[in-house]
């Protein structure tokens, strides 16, 4: 292309000069907008491994393995055996009390609540609504099993293996009877958030079926987990991550020399190291409000027996429905003995469960108080 | 009385029965479709890199971190995802601020170093992961056009909790946190912009 010369000058200006003025300014911006970008431009090529000296891996830790999933279950399994042999057969509290304080730790604290039966209703009711929901048999299991034992039992997964319910029960000191009138309509509750669980779930899914695609997990809405009143607490005493500094806690009695060396090296810089370990051990998490829902359940549950359990629980709901059916529930009295009404176990129970010195199965929370009050158990304990 | 208790147990043996049909039924259309366990996983190609998931895990330092995929990094002497790149330049070319507000990134001199022209020395960028929080900011920088997008983010299996409900992935805007199986993890760890794999200049 030939370069034009210009023959002449202009004699009127091509832009008059306000235009010229904004002209000059939005140059100005596009330089500056640019300017940005263009420093940014770092992109290289990556460079090959002799260049560098040998590239590390990137490391991806793998979960939790399936042979513990699975160990999940078999405890899960085994405390229920266990939990049917001391409720219906030891008819000890003592042993029950053990066995709670078991399963708090192990389902609560070092599981950190997840994975429990409470919860895994949803997943099943999720997977059995949405095909393309697959849970694994953990889940299932975890599922099913108490309910088919309460088939048969009663609620015997309450007395003991629920880490919620032991949990409130470890801490009942002074039992308080609620009146019938405050008790009756609340029990209505569990059944109402139970309708309310499923809604959600299957809202999820009719949102899924519509074609609905602004966030999978939206209306999938997992209530009982996002309103589980203990799982903060469970989660605040992380043992795993205890657990994963354990080398540290060994570490306060290395050092070498003399047992006199070790000592006072423990005792000059051990304490504060064994603070900070401790310090690592709780972590508070979760929203603040819900701290006041975990406190003041467990502050009213010191004084009436098991909040959660008798006016919340969806799970309970489902529970009590199945032990309804059951042929081998709790009984006051040692089985195939006469009840004599005497009556002296209905204070007994904590969860006014006790009607007409008949244990209620739907309600009966199989927490073994009750046997210690009636005169032919005592009986029985004489005679062996 | 023995003819009501009769009655009553074989109502309690029919509610039993049909009890044990449903589990059953549960059990058996579950069990046929079981799927191996799922964990949350974070599809680096659908992240959007909003910083969720450092505030929304339950966990006070979210188990999510940034991995660097080395066979990606451009081993840059100015890395943007490293210095921010908006902050006042020093005398050497490198800025004065850094972009993880954490400083969990740890850059180091690797390979044989010129002299003549610094921007030819490699620097090594590794991530502390006991300080970063998955917060994104270098992951976002990283990305095409000024980085080689090798930064992204990775939930930690051994630190993840594995809730049942997930609150990252509730909150994830684009669902980019979603359960998948261990076996179809590696998919999972694609980053975007993978396909520019073994385009060596």
């Amino acid at each position: 292309m030939a370069r034009v010369t210009p023959s002449s000058t202009p004699t009127h200006p091509v832009l008059s000069p306000p235009s010229r003025w904004l002209l000059a300014v939005l140059c100005l911006v596009l330089v500056a907008a640019l300017t940005r970008p263009v420093r940014a431009q770092f992109q290289q090529p990556t460079p090959g491994a002799d260049d560098v000296g040998g590239k590390p891996t990137p490391t991806y830790p793998e979960p939790r393995g399936q042979v513990l999933r699975v160990l999940d279950m078999v405890l899960l399994a085994g405390g229920l055996g266990l939990s049917t042999w001391l409720v219906l057969k030891v008819r000890r509290r003592a042993w029950l009390i053990v066995a709670s304080a078991a399963a708090v730790a192990y389902f609560g604290f070092y599981r950190g609540g997840c994975i429990c039966p409470v919860g895994a209703g949803q997943n099943v009711a999720l997977s059995l609504l949405d095909p393309t929901y697959t849970i694994s048999i953990v889940i299932t299991v975890f599922f099913l099993l108490p309910v088919a034992l309460a088939l048969f039992f009663g609620r015997i997964f309450c007395g003991a293996m629920c880490p919620l319910g032991a949990l409130q029960d470890l801490l009942l000191i002074h039992p308080l009877r609620v009146p019938r009138w405050i008790d009756r309509p609340l029990r209505i509750v569990p059944w109402a958030y139970l309708l309310a669980t499923v809604y959600f779930i299957a809202g999820g899914v009719a949102f899924h079926f519509a074609g609905r695609t602004f966030n999978g997990t939206v209306g999938r809405d997992f209530l009982i987990c996002r309103f589980d009143p203990f799982v903060d607490l469970f989660r605040a005493l992380n043992l795993r991550a205890a657990a994963g500094r354990w080398h540290e806690l060994s570490g306060l009695w290395s050092g070498d020399g003399s047992w006199w060396h070790r000592l006072s090296s423990l005792w000059s810089g051990g304490w504060h190291r064994l603070s900070s370990l401790c310090s690592g051990l709780f972590e508070f998490t979760g929203p603040a409000w819900f701290w006041w829902v975990t406190g003041g359940l467990i502050a009213l549950g010191l004084v009436i027996g098991r909040p959660y359990c008798r006016w919340l629980c969806p799970y309970g709901a489902i529970l009590g429905l199945a032990s309804r059916a059951a042929n081998r529930s709790v009984t006051v009295q040692p089985r195939g003995q006469d009840c004599r009404h005497c009556g002296l176990c209905t204070p007994s129970c904590p969860f006014g469960a006790i009607d007409d010195c008949r244990a209620s199965a739907a309600r009966c929370l199989a927490c073994a108080r009750c046997f210690a009050s009636c005169p032919m158990e005592k009986r029985r304990r004489r005679a062996g | 009385m023995s003819d009501k208790s009769t009655r009553r147990q074989f109502l309690q043996g029919c509610a039993r029965a049909a009890g044990a049909a449903a589990v059953g039924a549960v059990a058996l259309k579950l069990v046929k479709r079981a799927d191996a366990d799922k964990v949350w996983q974070l599809d680096p190609k659908l992240c959007s890199e909003c910083g969720l998931c450092a505030t929304r895990c339950v966990l006070k330092q979210s188990a999510v971190r940034a991995v660097n995929n080395f066979d990606e990094c451009g081993y840059c002497r100015i890395c943007p995802a490293y210095f921010d790149t908006t902050s006042e330049e020093k005398d050497d070319g490198t800025f004065t601020r850094l972009v993880c507000p954490r400083n969990a990134i740890r850059r180091k001199l690797v390979g044989k170093a010129d002299p003549a022209d610094p921007n030819n020395n490699y620097y090594e960028y590794t991530i502390d992961e006991t300080r970063c929080n998955g917060c994104a900011r270098c992951v976002e920088r990283c990305q095409p056009n000024a980085g080689n997008g090798a930064l992204h983010l990775q939930v930690r299996h051994d630190l993840c909790r594995d809730c049942n409900q997930c609150s990252i992935a509730a909150a994830c805007p684009p669902a980019a946190f979603y359960r998948a199986r261990l076996a179809d993890a590696p998919a999972g760890y694609r980053r975007r912009g993978a396909a520019k794999k073994g385009a060596k200049a």
